[in-house]
Order: structure tokens, then C-alpha cells, then sequence
């Protein structure tokens, strides 16, 4: 019932974590070892296993709330000082596909594309953290693919990229019948005035510039994703 | 000794050089392949507390904790990807990254740097200064812009723009005169500088479009439209009356378009006259399109006709941009043949691809 062992981390951090959790390629399976248990052990065999594989945390709530819901966290701040570890729980792997799958259900779908690999990241973690699902790519060919074959709730383009421009997806994505609601921030660093202009006369829901601050773009996601359920 | 062996001693040269030098470049390209994926295992344990902090999500301090503990040999690689975030994120993200430079005494290190006799350390210091934009640093940058190397005067003004102190401006527009060969910045780096330090710099652009150096008059022109400082309107009206200088008056009209108010439709009007110079006529069809005054719809309506084709063709655009009533007008000449016309159709045929007219449509 195991996963693959040999693939297993050595030591769990939030850096094996967060990408397992966040690359939508990746779903959790069911059937796994971690479906064997109920939430409640399950969570309490997470917490003995962070505890001894990241000692740079400071609390396993701190991971809790990286990957779980709210709901999830306080159950395992409940339960945080209880440390049993079974011994018959080897496979960190299946752990966090328990959590995923745990989680699964209630994930806004955004997609980020930016070459840039820094900000991909750290856009992809803000969002993350903030409980979405992201589907991260780095060339507009790719985001347009992705955005086509399973649109996202929400696209994050940076406008220059190799292949297609975050205007050239945009504009696309508003030819086309399936995606033309499709809410669109640009991220870019072009902040001239004709460089937005161009961005919203294209159609875009939102532009941010760069440098950026990462709580603001969270807001306007959050914002636009808001004013669509309205 | 035949012709033939000198030839194939030569191929056999190039040859051996050829092979030898794909060799180095093979070798070269694995071990930094090689030094490159050691760095990135060495610096994997502290990448995902670097993203915490650039994102602003550590607000438990463990990511800074950890940063704040890197060992120094392990910092000397990590410092390059803590100085590629920094550009690219502000707010609290920034001041905390900047701070963990500070802490691995990376400020110390810039201000000892700035001295250098090398001028790459000296602009790296500048450029990493600029970054962490500490206004403390500006005394510490300031006398760079009088470097005896023109990349690093550059660096240095962009680093003052990046710290955004408004008491810099006056030297950055000093930085503009050339004198004992030594070119001055060039404007659009004192421009971007000059913009990124805000509205209190209005005093200093003041007396700068006062001055007798033609380029701090023709920047300070050009910082004022783009910042939109209406305060030094009647300065932009003078320079575009008087000044001596093509560039500087096309440069106030081109502001004028920007801060100007409905009376500088007259002025800027009679600069498209034929008797002035084709830049200055051209810039000023364009600035009455910014300043968006329906007492410019006769001028620019007699300018589709013009001979130069390029003025027409901005006249053109400027009526667009006007809205309906400049629409309005490029529909009653759109019909013919005449050079009126044609540049009319252009310009409905360019807005109607740029989606203007259904804007402009749904303003009336």
C-alpha cells in the first residue's frame, strides 16, 4: 500500500512539501497507505515525523497551515502535544498525499506563467499559502496550453516571455468562446503608461507592476476572484 | 618539399586547434555545470526561507532566523540570490531582505567598496546601495555621480532614483553638465531617476528649467510632463516661447500637452504654424491630442491636409484622442481621394483596430 519508498526525502521540509502540494501534475492518489488511517491518527503521526525532520520550524502549526486548510491546522494545534509516531508509517510520500488529498476539494485553480524563475516561485508560495491550487509554467506557449486544455479560475501572465507574450496569451484567451471570461492579472515590469493602456485595452481584469509587493497581488487576486462570484 | 604538405600541415593546425578548443569549451561548460549544481545543493536548505521572506509570508521569523544563521561560506553564494530578489519586490518583503544584507554586513562591505579602484566594485557597490534604498546612503553615493567613469556615474543615479531621496535631485541634474570631457548623464537616466524620487523634487526642477545648461532645461521639461508637476506650467509656456533650443521647446510642448490647462491650446496651436521647424510643429500636434481641448479641433482638422505627411498623420491620431468630436470630424473628410482624407481614414481604420471608437463611442 506504500508509495515508492526509494523516492521518499530523506527529511521532509516545507521545499518537498510545497511543490508536491502545489504542481497540479501531482494529485494525491487515494488508496494510499494514509487512507488506511483516520484524520486524527494520521495527523498525529504527521506532527511526530515534522517535528524530528524540520527542526527549523517552530511549530508544526506553522506547516499545518502551509498545506492545509484552516480546519485541519487547529485540529492538529489540538492535538500538538501528543507525539506518537507509528512505527508502521514509514513513507513520508504517502503522508503528504494524505494531506493533499485531504485538501483537494475546496482549491481555487490559478495558473502563474513567468520565465522569471524567482518570481515564479514566489508567487506560486504566496498563492500557496494563501490556500489555492497553482499551476505554475514559464513561457506563454505553455501557459496557453494549460489555460486551454483545463482553464484555471484565474491566470498571473508576465507579459515578456520567450514564445508568446503574456499580451499575445491574453489575446487568445479572449478569442476564444471557453476562456474568454477568464480573469487575467499582467505582471510585468513595463510601467509606462501606453504599456498599460495596451494591457487593459487586450483585456486584461488587473495589472501589477514590478517590483511588486506580494500581499498586494494576493489582494487583487483575492479581489477579482470575489467579484466574479458577485 | 610539394605544395601539397604546407596545406596539410596548416588543416592539420587548424584542425588540432579546432578539436582543442571545442575540448576547453566541453570542459569548461562541465565544471560550471558542475560547480553550478554544488552551489544549488549547498543553498537548497535555504531556498524556501529566502521565497518566504521575498513573499512577506515569515511572520513567525523563522525563514529570518534561519537566513540571519547562514554560515559565511554558504552566505558568500547565497548573497546573489538575496540581491536578484530585491529588485523585483517591495514593501516589507524588500526592507526585510534588505536587512538580512545588512546583517551579513553586506552594507558595510558596499560602503568600503565605493572607494575601490576598480570601477565594477565601485558600480556594484552603487548598484547594491540603490537596491536596499537606505537614505542613509545617499551621502555615501552622492559623490559617484562625479566619478571619473561614466558607467558608474550612471549606476549611481539610478541607485539615488532607487533610494527615492528628493534631496538628490539638484546633484543629479549637476550630474547632467559636461565639463573637462567628461560627459555628462544621460537624460533619460537623470529623467527616470528625477521621477522615481516623487513630488518634492518640484523645487529643484524649478530652478533647473531655469538653467543655462540646455540639458538640465531639456530633463527637468521632460520630468515634468511625465510627473505631472502643474505647478511649473508657466515655466514649460516660456521655454516653449522663448527658448533658444529646438529640443527643449519641443520637450515643454510635449509637457505643456501634459500639465497644461485649456489656454495652452492657443499656444501650442500656433507652433504648428509652417513657419516653424517640422520637430516642433509635429510635437505639438501631438500635445494638443494630450491636452485634449475642443478649441484645437479647427487646428487639427487644417493640419490633414498639411504637406508634411507625418504632421497629418498626427493630427489625425490627436483628434482621436480628443474623443467624438475629433472622431466626428475625421468622418465629414474621410470620404475622397485628397490627402485629407486619407490621413483620416488611417487614423478611424488605427482606432477602430485599438478599439478606441467603441470606447469613444460609449463616452458619448
Amino acid at each position: 500500500m506504500k508509495g515508492d519508498v526509494s523516492a521518499a526525502p530523506a527529511a521532509i521540509t516545507t521545499e518537498h512539501l510545497l511543490p508536491m502540494h502545489v504542481q497540479s501534475g501531482e494529485m494525491a492518489p487515494r488508496g494510499t497507505a494514509a487512507d488506511m488511517f483516520g484524520a486524527e491518527h494520521r495527523f498525529r503521526r504527521i506532527i511526530g515525523d515534522l517535528r524530528r525532520s524540520t527542526p527549523a520550524l517552530a511549530t508544526v502549526r506553522d506547516l499545518a497551515f502551509c498545506v492545509m486548510t484552516e480546519e485541519v491546522a487547529t485540529l492538529i494545534t489540538a492535538r500538538e502535544d501528543r507525539r506518537t509516531c507509528h512505527p508502521d508509517f514509514h513513507d513520508q510520500r504517502d503522508i503528504l498525499r494524505g494531506v493533499s488529498s485531504m485538501t483537494e476539494p475546496v482549491k481555487t485553480r490559478i495558473l502563474v506563467a513567468d520565465d522569471d524563475r524567482d518570481i515564479l516561485e514566489l508567487v506560486v508560495f504566496k498563492l500557496t499559502q494563501a490556500g489555492y491550487e497553482v499551476v505554475a509554467v514559464t513561457d506563454g506557449g505553455a501557459a496557453l496550453a494549460a489555460i486551454e486544455a483545463d482553464p484555471p479560475r484565474l491566470a498571473i501572465l508576465d507579459v515578456m516571455m520567450p514564445g508568446l507574450s503574456g499580451i499575445d496569451v491574453l489575446r487568445k484567451v479572449r478569442a476564444n468562446e471557453a476562456t474568454k471570461d477568464l480573469d487575467v492579472i499582467l505582471l510585468t515590469a513595463r510601467s509606462r503608461d501606453s504599456d498599460v493602456d495596451a494591457g487593459f485595452a487586450t483585456g486584461a481584469s488587473d495589472y501589477v507592476i514590478k517590483p511588486f509587493s506580494p500581499r498586494e497581488l494576493l489582494h487583487r487576486v483575492t479581489a477579482l476572484l470575489a467579484r466574479g462570484k458577485r | 618539399m610539394s605544395v601539397a604538405q604546407p596545406l596539410l600541415i596548416a588543416a592539420v593546425v587548424i584542425g588540432l586547434a579546432c578539436a582543442s578548443s571545442v575540448a576547453v569549451i566541453a570542459i569548461a561548460r562541465f565544471r560550471r555545470a558542475r560547480a553550478g549544481a554544488r552551489s544549488r545543493a549547498l543553498l537548497a536548505p535555504y531556498r524556501h526561507a529566502l521565497i518566504a521572506m521575498a513573499s512577506g509570508e515569515d511572520e513567525d521569523g523563522t525563514a529570518k532566523a534561519m537566513l540571519y544563521a547562514v554560515p559565511t561560506p554558504t552566505w558568500d553564494r547565497l548573497r546573489a540570490s538575496v540581491v536578484a530578489f530585491l529588485p523585483k519586490v517591495r514593501g516589507t518583503p524588500a526592507d526585510d531582505l534588505g536587512e538580512l544584507l545588512r546583517s551579513h554586513g553586506e552594507i558595510e562591505r558596499a560602503t568600503r567598496m565605493l572607494t575601490s579602484r576598480s570601477a565594477v566594485r565601485r558600480a556594484r557597490a552603487a548598484y547594491l546601495l540603490g537596491l536596499v534604498r537606505d537614505p542613509d546612503s545617499v551621502a555615501l553615493v552622492l559623490p559617484l555621480l562625479g566619478d571619473s567613469n561614466a558607467d558608474v556615474r550612471l549606476v549611481a543615479a539610478r541607485a539615488l532614483g532607487a533610494i527615492g531621496e528628493p534631496s538628490a535631485a539638484s546633484d543629479v541634474l549637476r550630474a547632467l553638465h559636461t565639463h573637462h570631457g567628461q560627459i555628462g548623464l544621460p537624460a533619460w537616466v537623470a529623467g527616470e531617476a528625477l521621477l522615481a524620487m516623487g513630488v518634492q523634487i518640484a523645487p529643484a526642477l524649478q530652478v533647473g528649467l531655469a538653467s543655462k545648461d540646455p540639458a538640465v532645461r531639456n530633463v527637468c521639461a521632460v520630468v515634468v510632463g511625465h510627473g505631472a508637476f502643474a505647478s511649473a506650467a508657466p515655466q514649460l509656456r516660456m521655454l516653449l516661447a522663448t527658448d533658444g533650443e529646438g529640443d527643449v521647446r519641443a520637450s515643454a510642448a510635449v509637457a505643456l500637452g501634459r500639465v497644461g490647462g485649456a489656454d495652452d491650446a492657443t499656444a501650442l496651436a500656433r507652433h504648428t504654424d509652417a513657419s516653424e521647424t517640422t520637430v516642433l510643429r509635429r510635437t505639438c500636434a501631438t500635445a494638443l491630442g494630450d491636452l485634449g481641448q475642443r478649441e484645437s479641433l479647427d487646428t487639427l482638422a487644417g493640419l490633414l491636409g498639411d504637406g508634411d505627411r507625418r504632421l497629418a498623420q498626427l493630427a489625425a491620431d490627436a483628434l482621436v484622442r480628443i474623443g467624438p468630436e475629433g472622431i466626428a470630424r475625421l468622418e465629414e473628410v474621410a470620404t475622397g481621394e485628397c490627402p485629407s482624407a486619407r490621413a483620416a481614414r488611417g487614423a478611424l481604420d488605427l482606432a477602430g483596430l485599438r478599439g478606441q471608437l467603441a470606447v469613444s463611442a460609449e463616452g458619448s
